[in-house]
């Protein structure tokens, strides 16, 4: 469905460096474009979108060849019928919630409106600002615009990232199960595990300059782990004598776990550290 | 206004007048100046910009004396105005209104500019992507939310335009009823050692500037407390 | 960190788990087991290294009756360390040195004294495998 092959410099702190991309979406397929921030995952997005120009390249929807740096074609932005859920939203301040969707219409249709708004579970705020909503409102607003102007493809640029953890979970699954009823074309950009592994079929992980890795996230993002110990990196926070062992205290993200350790003398405070993990011995409560 | 007679009324009515056109005039021309200076990509921006803020430092007689010889039929420029034109520009009302356009310009784009410069460029882009001309862009996105900027340009513009001197009298040469607004009234009665008359000029001119300002600052902070 | 250098003698995958067999290197007929969550790519007769936390190793004196665990074996103790709740106590395993650290009221149950015989055990799923 979607096909692009392309070169396009990214700015880097490193200085330009150019990313090479070729993909290819089947129809209803989602994908995520998944890397470190910096990589030119947002870049793509506008490539396809038609917001920026590749350097070189091909980008073709279907029987449509939306851009063809070679035969000096570039279909602008707003003929590629592309939903666009930007990171920050983008939602137009002066328009109410409804009259956000309402531009969105290619033709004023007011019961699909009222659809979308029951689908995103809108209605209640339909009357209400985007200064009026919360974060996790107004991403919701935002998708449901995207899919308002009936696009053939749709994408998302870290559609979760500005929302705290408990929401995120629950909104990731509120977006799955939409998407699960629009059937569209989907490319989702994150660095988020959990977004991968919940909202796309398959991943492309992009590398400085190219895509490393391409598949479903279980065969791309779960290697097997030699001697079945996973490790967590983390930072060591104190080191206390605890009879004849030491007490670690180690921060791992947000979280600080303390464990009892006979060999400590390789450790220092503040130093990183890996938290290897048993498989069979970790206990999962949800959170 | 103790002793402003019938014919001193008449210059408030054309400044009014002179301050109104060079608005609307000025509204036309620096939105898509505004525009253009705030997301084209051109490298001639910050050269246009710069000569768009001129007036801002410039004495306004400086500015008056350019376009007086300008439009002077005895220059080349002048004699092309009104043989090809038929445009008189000097010590005429038109003149007046060609010069106070020039010299508020910055009042007006400056505000704008910074409005513009502010949305985030996301919406300029959402729209986009939602299938939008340009034409819609601009009356459905971008005016609506740089209102804030858009009504102080208005303001500051208008009141400059009734505040200025220079250039009218440079240019417009204060003929009575044509190109005699009120600061050239004033100036005129304090010439004629009628303080009186220049009092009441002078007063409504200041209570206006207060008026102006007030208000200025109550679109100001409303534009504060509406976050978008 | 309890680290054995030993043999892979058979590596055996299902259900996304390997089990893993292997001799100590210490002296032939020393088998430990090691299952691992993950389908590792081993080969039998590949040189490893089990780990295991001193804390996940048992002691035991005079065991009898059926027990599950397969990674137990004799060894002698020759070393003590006690502290108010917890206590260290070395063994030597055919020349291997298997630390353990149990409660110091379960060292006094037992009765440890540097020169017991016990034995150690460890269930199969606290034993890591590192490739040597």
């Amino acid at each position: 469905m979607l096909n692009l092959a392309l070169t396009h410099t990214i700015p880097t702190p490193e200085g330009p460096r150019p990313l090479h991309v070729e993909l290819a979406l089947s129809p209803g397929e989602r994908l995520a474009l998944y890397g470190p921030s910096g990589v030119g995952k947002t870049t793509l997005l506008r490539l396809i979108a038609g917001l920026a120009r590749p350097d070189q390249g091909r980008i073709a929807f279907g029987d449509t060849v939306w851009c063809d740096t070679g035969r000096r074609v570039h279909a602008p932005a707003r003929e590629r019928r592309v939903g666009y859920v930007f990171q920050d939203y983008a939602l137009f301040p002066n328009m109410r919630v409804r009259d956000n969707l309402a531009f969105a219409q290619p033709t004023p249709n007011r019961n699909r409106l009222d659809e979308l708004l029951a689908l995103t579970r809108l209605a209640p705020l339909a009357e209400r600002y985007p200064h009026q909503l919360s974060g996790g409102q107004r991403q919701r607003v935002a998708l449901a615009r995207a899919l308002a102007q009936e696009p053939q493809l749709l994408l998302m640029d870290e559609p979760l990232s500005a929302l705290d953890p408990a929401l995120r979970v629950a909104l990731r699954e509120e977006i799955d199960e939409i998407l699960h009823t629009v059937q569209l074309t989907t490319v989702i950009v994150s660095h988020d595990l959990g977004d991968v592994f919940r909202l796309a079929h398959r991943v492309a992980v992009l590398e400085p300059g190219k895509v490393a890795a391409l598949g479903t996230p279980r065969d791309v993002l779960l290697p097997p782990t030699p001697g079945g110990r996973h490790a967590l990196s983390g930072t060591v926070l104190a080191i206390e004598p605890a009879d004849v062992l030491w007490r670690v205290t180690v921060a791992i993200g947000n979280d600080t776990v303390a464990t009892l350790s006979a060999d400590v003398d390789q450790l220092r405070i503040g130093a990183p550290v890996a938290v290897q993990l048993n498989g069979s011995s970790a206990v999962l409560q949800p959170a | 206004m103790i002793a402003l007679q019938a014919a001193d009324i008449q210059p408030f009515w054309l400044t009014l007048k002179l301050a109104t056109i060079t608005t609307m005039v000025l509204i036309v021309l620096a939105i898509p100046l505004a525009r253009w200076l705030a997301f084209g990509r051109s490298p001639l921006r910050p050269i246009v910009e710069t000569l768009c803020n001129l007036p801002l430092v410039l004495p306004p007689t400086v500015l008056g004396f350019y376009l007086l010889v300008s439009f002077s039929p005895v220059s080349f420029t002048g004699r092309w105005l009104q043989d090809v034109l038929g445009l008189k520009l000097v010590f005429t009302f038109s003149g007046l209104v060609i010069g106070s356009v020039i010299f508020s310009l910055p009042f007006m784009l400056q505000p704008l500019v910074a409005a513009f410069r502010q949305l985030p460029s996301n919406l300029i882009d959402a729209a986009r992507t939602l299938g939008k001309t340009e034409g819609t862009i601009l009356t459905r996105v971008i005016l609506p939310n740089a209102r804030a900027g858009l009504l102080s340009g208005t303001v500051l513009a208008f009141a400059h335009t009734v505040g200025e001197f220079g250039v009218v009298l440079m240019l417009g040469g204060g003929v009575t009823g044509d190109t005699q607004v009120a600061s050239i009234a004033l100036y005129r009665k304090v010439e004629a050692l009628d303080y009186a008359g220049a009092h009441s000029y002078a007063l409504v001119l200041v209570s206006f500037a207060f008026v102006v300002l007030l208000l200025l600052r109550l679109i100001q902070s409303r534009h504060e407390t509406r976050p978008c | 960190m309890n680290r054995i250098p030993a043999t892979l003698t058979r590596v055996e995958h299902g259900a996304g788990m390997t089990l893993i067999e292997a001799e100590a290197a210490a002296r032939s007929g020393l088998p430990l087991v090691a299952t691992i969550v993950g389908e590792v790519a081993l080969t039998v007769g590949a040189a490893v290294v089990l780990a295991c936390k001193e804390t996940e190793v048992a002691l035991a004196k005079h065991l009898s009756g059926e027990i599950s665990l397969r990674n137990r074996h004799g060894a002698r103790v020759v070393g003590l360390d006690s502290g108010s709740v917890l206590t260290r106590v070395q063994l030597d395993w055919h020349g291997q040195r298997i630390a353990s650290v149990i409660t110091t009221g379960s060292a006094q149950r037992l009765g440890l004294r540097i020169g017991d015989d016990v034995e150690w055990l460890v269930k199969a799923n606290e034993m890591a495998v590192e490739t040597a």
